[in-house]
């Protein structure tokens, strides 16, 4: 039997679905955490032989968003076999509007109302609610894990008699529908209504919150605290335990490999190739787990819808909305997901710009990156973190605003609304499920594309073209390869054949770019068991960069194109490939723009000197602003002020 | 009078809703509709919170100046 939870975004129902499958779906407090459809089997504890899909959430059957049309062509497409409706008890009359309309089909329904733990001073007729819905009704709370069972108990024999049969079809008019609904709920719920306006606890927490005074600084101030926290202090503390495992391994294989007399290059393909290079990358794990542990703890609360909320006059201002940054901070934890999130905006434009932006904000792989850099470069800076990820949306903002500029979409009307949820008390549980989950995920990379990548790098950098083993790494295939490719990065300082080659196994995976370093500069582990980076001096030594280049290198990094399956992702929330390959085109030139910038105006601020390739830099600068003008003044012409109307 | 002119935490009722098609179905969806009630949580200078069947909504002054009020 498959059954599909089907309900309101918010409702709580990957919260049921991860309670009955025992999976670690992402759960946040805000609407459009879900996007696509996802199933698995119910877990032994609740009986077998059953799956369940999770679909988005959506107020009706009408699809507004492509995240709320994947939902209902499943439902009318009747691949399932039951519907378990999931609507939150405490907002009974927008929840059993869909309902409403779920019972139009020829399908079992049963109504799970949720959040019972929330209910306050009221007191629900579930038998009463059950006639008068012609299905069965229980009362539940996914979260609490309450009533779970009374669900799958009826979900068997659940039969529906449409009551609104000759009352409603899908064609009723939305009035009628909750015309309707108000009798279906008369004497249901018990405990009166009032009827003027009652100020809640999150009311007054709106009151601070909302107001972009209190709220800007309160977000600022916690995501430095939560980067604090993660890379300084807790995460550090838990990377250090690892580390020095990691380097006890390393040693004992390394004796092993040695007493049993094995072949010289297999041994340092082994130690320093696989194992320094993969444990350079798998020691920023803990990092990213803690900062996993802590955003879910603010996404639960429900503090994002209102960052939402905050930003969507800022966003406006670049031809977006609040929705926009649903997407970004999904991003943080993975682009993936992130890009993924934004088809919960319907105008293409917008989906579209917010899916090549997305990307911007350093997800979880880019971590090793700014971990390493900010540490052996910037050491005496301890807010490196929040000053990268502040520099990040400024960029999103600049590229959204030159993009305004240069399509001409001005003068957008934009009918930007959210939900807003009741503030909840974070789940520590969930919090830690959520990390492990972001943990198992890293070491399942370490693991296998990391590895792949790490052995060719080593075998690349190990021999020459004619297969001979090289001495000197200059002279090895991955040299020969790279070079070429350097040249292009010199008016960014970057032109070294290591750093080229780290820049583009990032592609494939981000943390590549820290598992390259580790190869190439013979870094036997990014850090050691005190967490400080190996002998700091000495890495940038090695690297033989200054910390402007450093610099110019981690945001080359950080803004150029995603991984592949993160441009996978991309190109599948587009509306064309046109505008896929103009996004892609677009992050190259703004991770090469941005990187150059630094470099060539922090080495005349800081040395006093112009840097490597500054004619060539000017010369892409002064063709840059020029392209820019022209396209501006194309935009204007062709556009010429006619208001653009969007509904998100 | 539109919601704009509205005084915050008191309860009102729709008198019309206007804007774009997509707009006037997505708000009829929540129950913003002629003659149900809606309230104003809080204004700020661009964007309100508003209540509609107990649920709180975040909304922009576009959406603001579509929804008239009955008097």
């Amino acid at each position: 039997m498959k059954i599909a939870l089907v309900g309101n975004p918010n409702c709580g129902k990957t919260t049921l679905f991860n309670e009955l499958t025992g999976k670690n779906e992402h759960v946040g407090n805000w609407a459009g955490v879900t996007v696509g459809d996802k199933s698995a089997p119910i877990r032994s504890k609740y009986g077998y032989g059953d799956s369940i899909v999770d679909l988005p959430g959506t107020y009706s059957l009408s699809a507004y968003t492509a995240d709320e049309a994947i939902a209902i062509d499943i439902i009318k497409a009747k691949e399932v076999d039951v519907i378990v409706n999931i609507v939150d008890v405490n907002s009974l009359d927008k929840g059993l509007f869909l309902t409403t309309q779920l019972l139009d089909f020829d399908l079992p329904v049963v109504v799970a109302l949720n959040k019972k733990d929330l209910l306050e001073h009221q007191i629900i007729d579930i038998k009463k609610l059950s006639r008068n819905l012609g299905c069965e009704v229980v009362l539940i709370s996914a979260e609490k894990v309450q009533g779970i069972e009374d669900i799958l108990n009826v979900v068997k024999t659940a039969q529906t008699k449409n009551v609104f049969k000759d009352i409603l079809d899908l064609n009723s008019s939305d009035s009628r529908r909750y015309e309707e609904i108000g009798k279906v709920l008369d004497g249901v719920v018990l405990g009166a209504k009032p009827s003027a306006y009652v100020e809640t606890k999150s009311d007054k927490a709106d009151k601070f919150l909302t107001n972009p005074l209190i709220g800007i600084p309160a977000f600022i101030l916690v995501m430095t605290a939560i980067f604090h926290l993660s890379i300084n202090t807790v995460g550090a503390f838990i990377a250090d335990t690892l580390v020095g495992g990691i380097e006890v391994f390393q040693e004992y294989v390394v004796g092993v490999l040695e007493n049993a007399g094995a072949n010289e290059f297999l041994t340092a393909l082994l130690t320093d190739g696989i194992i320094g290079g993969v444990g350079a990358v798998v020691g920023f794990i803990p990092l990213v787990m803690v900062l996993m542990f802590l955003l879910s703890l603010v996404e639960q609360s429900g503090f994002m819808a209102r960052i939402a909320f905050i930003f969507d006059p800022v966003f406006r201002k670049i031809g977006l909305s609040g929705k926009s940054i649903i997407p970004m901070i999904v991003g943080y934890g993975c682009a993936i997901p992130g890009v993924m999130a934004s088809r919960t905006i319907k105008d293409d434009s917008q989906r579209n710009l917010t899916a090549m932006l997305t990307p911007f904000v350093p997800c979880g792989a880019k971590i090793p990156i700014i971990a390493l850099f900010a540490t052996v470069f910037f050491a005496d800076q301890p807010y490196m973190f929040p000053i990268v990820y502040l520099v990040s949306f400024m960029v999103i903002l600049t590229i959204g605003l030159v993009i305004k500029k240069v399509t001409g979409a001005q003068n957008v009307q934009n009918y930007f609304i959210i939900e807003l949820p009741t503030y909840n008390m974070p789940s520590m549980k969930r919090a830690f499920l959520r990390m492990m989950d972001t943990g198992w995920e890293f070491v399942k990379r370490a693991a296998t594309i990391i590895i792949i990548c790490n052995t060719l790098i080593f075998m690349l950098a190990s021999f020459d073209f004619g297969l001979n083993m090289v001495e000197d790494i200059d002279a090895s295939m991955l040299a020969a390869i790279a070079t070429p490719i350097a040249f292009i990065f010199l008016p960014l300082g970057i032109a070294t054949w290591q750093l080229a080659a780290a820049a583009i196994t990032g592609f494939i995976a981000k943390e590549e770019v820290v598992g390259t370093l580790a190869v190439v500069y013979a870094m036997e582990a990014a850090i050691n068991e005190d967490f400080e980076v190996i002998n700091a001096v000495g890495l940038g030594e090695a690297m033989g960069i200054t910390g402007i280049v450093a610099l110019s290198f981690m945001f080359f990094n950080l803004f150029t194109p995603p991984c592949f399956a993160a441009l996978g992702a991309m190109k599948a929330e587009m509306d064309s490939p046109k505008h896929f390959r103009m996004a892609v085109l677009t992050q190259f030139y703004v991770g090469y723009i941005v990187s150059m910038l630094i470099y060539q105006v922090g080495s005349i601020a800081i040395y006093g000197t112009v840097g490597e390739g500054f004619v060539a830099a000017v010369i892409i600068l002064v063709a840059s602003i020029a392209v820019f003008a022209k396209k501006v003044r194309t935009a204007k012409q062709v556009h010429n002020v006619k208001p653009h109307v969007v509904m998100n | 009078m539109y919601l704009s002119g509205a005084t915050e935490k008191v309860n009102y009722r729709v008198k019309a809703v206007s804007g774009n098609d997509d707009i006037r179905a997505f708000l009829s969806t929540l129950g913003c509709y002629e003659n149900t009630e809606i309230v104003v949580l809080k204004k700020t200078r661009s964007n309100y919170i508003i209540g509609i069947n107990g649920v709180r909504y975040g909304v922009d002054m576009d959406i603001v100046s579509a929804i008239e009020l009955c008097e």
